[in-house]
């Protein structure tokens, strides 16, 4: 069956809070746990409670034979996200949990769907984008699906492909398109296009794995540099790696090198510049980082930094922040892992 | 923004995911995508193959569009002849009437103004003007080639008729010769179908279809940027929990202000004698300016700095001294010096509205905006001004 359009399982913006708050009375609990124990009941009590029946919901919505395999995926995503923000006291990070957790369900959905069958999620696209751009095409939705159709005709109910439909690959896209509408007499579902088109075209589908799923998140880059009872040699060894990793931290363009740097903390909380301190002059961290003379006295006593104060600092939004430091983090976790299969 | 892209765009915002949503690649395709949300997706694209062979395939999907000629009828299965050519002419004609109310009608208006169609929909308009163009050439061959025909056969007839007398003749009609009225025949056909071709009119090569529309930003229109106001949108920490402020703060708030000294102002608090104010820089810990007023206002007794934004903030005190809840929170921005004497230097209604737009004064811009005459600068502003009300 082909997983549905996640039109009909929205819950309103997470940016929003909702009008109930017990799911985030439950979240403001675990924010202010103390011990990582707590953090865990607390946890618990939160993929127990309305946030995991809105994972739940939204993958028995979206693609009802996967939703048990892919629950697992979502709640780990949910609750390293989660980790994340109860790392930084202050940072507000989600108003709307129960919604918040809509939307990382749907991304697991789609991440899943990337995973199963590549090249029919890029045909999807390339329909989409055909019929929401090109002047005489439109797309519009209709009882919870992405239809497709001539823009004359938009709002009309879709009518089923024959079976059996066949397009040359080799075509324009546009003219398939024009030959499906024409085939069907009218509007159709986009997945059932897409459906036709991929098994007209051998576009086969594999079986997820795990590690299609989840979300390959770094944790924190610096683990490895931090173990103070290191061996000697070891320690020359990972001061050796953090002099490589801080030129390549040196390499990412600004706001992700800031968005990274002022907020990095460690398990036991500190912020990662302090390790840096260890090796890198200071005078060479606070450049990095943006931090300006005049200021830098007040901040450093307030690192790392919540991703409000870092969004004002750069003049963007807090979910802004949160995913150039993503980006920031992966291309650092690509560059350690091919330093590792180096050496 | 249709409410499915405002989804996937939440979806975005989480920072939990694993490729890139089709909203953001379709956006970077167009080069619609805002500066940090671009260099997030860039630098994304630079580690995963997956997201960057999809984005390839949809720039190369754009590229096909702007390329190819507009979808508007099947080709002709053969050499069309006179009267099939006057019909397909007056098919073109009104096909072109169609495309050109839908593509001017008021629904496609709004959507032509976003960057995403503009120069697609331009190039679709280019691709059929030129089509018309050599509809036009052909169609005046086929004329020319049937009078030459015409001429031909009334020389003919001429040499075969007793009559000398030019067609249609008396003698001609009268003679018996199935030949010559075969002939006969085929000159008046000919005749009536050129007189009817002639009688197409097809569109000028630079009729309406082809033209701009009028909302379409001239080339010295396309620079105007408003400012983004996100910064001034949210307000800062309210508490904890379920503390919140008992009150509100009236004005300045998530908005431009033009007045260095601006008059702060703010709802009544239950149970409050005195309120105590402080406006700071943004993020910084000192205040700029501060005060206490036992009423509803306060004006900083110095300038404020002007663009960049400032939070201020009101505590509510009761008769001891003692804070009633958190305190009011909200931010604005000063209008900056150089945007200023833009301002003041603007010659004409609509310069001025531009200068106040861009400064971020938009409700200033539209009052000038309504003394300005028509134009299609005007309501490209306009627009520009009814986007940035509607939110992204």
């Amino acid at each position: 069956m082909e997983p549905m359009s996640g039109v009909s399982a929205r819950w309103g913006s997470w940016r929003t809070r909702s009008p109930e708050g017990a799911c985030e009375a439950h979240l403001a609990i675990f924010l202010a746990t103390k011990t990582d124990r707590d953090a865990d009941a607390a946890l618990e009590v939160i993929l127990a409670g309305a946030a995991g029946d809105a994972l739940r919901r939204t993958l028995n919505w979206r693609w009802p034979e996967k939703a048990d395999e892919l629950y697992g995926a979502a709640a780990v995503r949910l609750t390293e996200r989660l980790r994340a923000a109860r790392e930084v006291p202050g940072s507000d990070p989600i108003r709307n949990l129960e919604g918040y957790a809509v939307a990382v369900a749907e991304n697991t959905v789609e991440d899943a769907l990337r995973a199963r069958n590549p090249e029919r999620a890029r045909l999807k696209s390339r329909l989409r984008y055909l019929f929401e751009t090109a002047t005489h095409l439109s797309l519009w939705e209709s009882g919870g699906q992405l239809v497709v159709g001539e823009r004359i005709r938009t709002g009309v109910a879709p009518k089923k492909l024959p079976e059996g439909f066949h397009a040359p690959q080799s075509s324009p896209l546009a003219e398939v398109a024009a030959q499906a509408l024409s085939a069907a007499g009218g509007p159709v579902a986009l997945s059932a296009l897409t459906d036709a088109l991929a098994r007209a075209w051998g576009l086969s589908e594999q079986p997820l794995s795990e590690t299609d799923v989840l979300s390959g998140e770094p944790g924190t880059i610096f683990d490895r540099f931090q173990s103070a009872e290191s061996e000697p040699g070891e320690q020359l060894q990972q001061g050796e790696d953090l002099g490589r990793l801080w030129a390549e931290i040196r390499q990412l363009p600004e706001r992700q090198r800031t968005a990274l740097l002022l907020n990095l903390r460690d398990d036991g909380g500190r912020g990662v510049i302090e390790l840096l301190l260890t090796r890198i002059p200071r005078a060479e961290i606070e450049a990095a980082a943006g931090l300006w003379s005049g200021e830098e006295k007040a901040l450093w006593d307030l690192l790392p930094l919540d991703d409000n104060a870092i969004a004002t600092r750069l003049g963007v939004t807090r979910q802004q922040v949160i995913n150039l430091r993503k980006v920031a983090r992966q291309r650092l976790v690509r560059y350690l892992s091919l330093e590792t299969k180096r050496s | 923004m249709t409410p499915h892209d405002d989804e996937e765009y939440q979806r975005w915002e989480t920072g939990c995911w694993t490729h890139l949503p089709f909203f953001i690649l379709r956006s970077l395709t167009d080069h619609t995508l805002g500066d940090v949300d671009k260099e997030i997706a860039e630098a994304h694209l630079e580690l995963c193959e997956t997201c960057r062979t999809e984005a390839d395939q949809l720039f190369a999907l754009r590229r096909e569009l702007l390329e190819a000629p507009p979808v508007i009828a099947p080709p002709p299965p053969r050499r069309p002849r006179v009267w099939e050519l006057a019909l397909a002419g007056l098919g073109v004609v009104a096909l072109s009437a169609t495309l050109g109310s839908v593509l001017v009608g008021p629904r496609l208006e709004e959507q032509r103004l976003t960057a995403r169609t503009q120069g697609r929909e331009r190039v679709a308009l280019v691709a059929e003007t030129r089509r018309l163009q050599g509809e036009r050439e052909r169609l005046e061959r086929e004329q020319a080639a049937h009078r030459a025909k015409i001429a031909q056969l009334t020389r003919t007839l001429a040499q075969k008729a007793p009559s000398p007398s030019p067609l249609p003749s008396p003698a001609l009609k009268a003679t018996p010769d199935p030949e010559l009225l075969r002939l006969r025949d085929q000159v008046a056909q000919l005749e009536a179908r050129l007189k009817e071709s002639a009688a197409i009119v097809l569109p000028a090569p630079k009729v309406a279809v082809a033209s701009p529309p009028p909302e379409r930003p001239a080339p010295q229109q396309v620079a105007l940027s408003l400012p983004d106001l996100s910064v001034l949108g949210a307000s800062g920490p309210r508490g904890t929990g379920d503390e919140v402020p008992r009150f509100a703060l009236s004005a300045p708030v998530s908005r431009m202000v033009r007045e260095a000294r601006p008059r702060l102002t703010w709802s009544a608090c239950p149970g409050a004698v005195r309120y105590r104010w402080f406006v700071a820089r943004l993020g910084a810990l000192d205040s700029v300016s501060e005060g206490e007023s036992d009423g509803l206002a306060g004006v900083p007794e110095k300038d404020l700095p002007r663009g960049e934004p400032l939070a201020w903030e009101v505590h509510a005190l009761d008769a001891g001294g003692g804070e009633l809840g958190p305190p009011a929170q909200g931010r604005f921005q000063l209008v900056a010096e150089r945007q200023l004497r833009r301002i003041e230097q603007a010659k004409n209604p609509l310069a001025r509205a531009r200068a106040l737009a861009e400064a971020g004064l938009f409700a200033e811009a539209r009052a000038s905006l309504a003394s300005a005459p028509d134009s299609a600068e005007k309501r490209w502003i306009l627009k520009a001004l009814d986007r940035v009300r509607a939110g992204p």
